[in-house]
């Protein structure tokens, strides 16, 4: 298998209810399902907001969704939600193709997603 | 210049595949967004034949006449003509969502059925005359697509 991965990353806390992590490359079948694990095992109690740096996707397919889909669920099971940050014009294309685009909060960037969640007035 | 059918198996590596077609599909003259739209549906069709399709099948691409084909076939021959769905599905996780988005990305959307296998067909108008000037805004994208960077 060549490319295709989705590496994530977690970024130093700027609040304490919120947790950003930084996906890098192209969510599809072949990796979707580990991404949901890695999402899972990243989140903590105490966070509610979960911020989805998506800059580094160049490419999202269906089950990409369904598991982006599946995330939004699990947030809203623990009272909280997703923010998307930073598509690109083909993600932003095809998540709003799918109207997944009005299932998220979507910031064009990660400082526009931090300021959505409150995440800023918080000192780091 | 395409001037020949171009053919490969469906795998796991559906990034290698992505590959071969967008490389087929910009010289056969599909640019900007349409070229995503292709290469997203034949991901779809590549997905459904590993999903559903007995996991293992091949797509093959060609250019005649103005149009821009990506033929997909299974092993397995379930899927049916008439099988796209012309709304969107409200499951998102059942095989008509990725059939209905095909239909969304593609100027159409075909499927042949024989005994044993079932073959999507996706296709793209690439204009008539055989210039492809591979234009400068094609790629940028950031005007037209721009909207829906807003906070929803």
């Amino acid at each position: 298998m060549t490319a295709a991965v989705v590496l994530t990353s977690v970024s130093a806390p700027v609040a304490d209810h919120v947790l950003v992590v930084a996906l890098d490359g192209a969510l599809d079948y072949t990796n979707a399902e580990r991404l949901r694990r890695d999402v899972e095992a990243a989140l903590g109690e105490e966070h509610r907001e979960l911020v989805l740096d998506l800059g580094g996707v160049n490419f999202c397919d269906s089950t990409g969704i369904r598991i982006l889909l599946s995330v939004r669920k699990l947030m809203q099971e623990r009272d909280g939600a997703v923010t998307l940050a930073a598509l690109n014009a083909r993600l932003a294309r095809i998540f709003r193709i799918t109207g997944l685009i009005s299932a998220f909060t979507v910031a064009p960037d990660l400082a526009g997603a931090l300021d959505a969640v409150g995440a800023r007035s918080t000192p780091r | 210049m395409v001037d020949h059918r171009r053919q490969w198996p469906i795998t796991d590596d559906l990034a290698a595949l992505r590959e071969n077609i967008q490389r087929y599909a910009v010289q056969a003259g599909l640019t900007g967004p349409r070229l995503d739209d292709l290469v997203i549906a034949a991901n779809e069709a590549a997905i459904n034949v590993l999903e559903h399709g007995g996991g293992a099948g091949t797509l093959a691409i060609s250019c005649d006449g103005g149009v821009l084909a990506v033929d997909v076939a299974d092993h397995v021959g379930v899927l049916r003509p008439g099988a796209v769905p012309s709304e969107r599905p409200s499951g998102r996780g059942d095989r008509g969502f990725g059939l209905w988005l095909m239909g969304e990305l593609c100027d159409s959307v075909t499927i042949d059925q024989v005994p044993g296998q079932s073959t999507i067909r996706l296709c793209m108008h690439v204009g008539d005359g055989a210039v492809d000037d591979g234009g400068p805004a094609a790629g940028s994208g950031a005007a037209s697509l721009g909207r829906s960077a807003h906070p929803v």
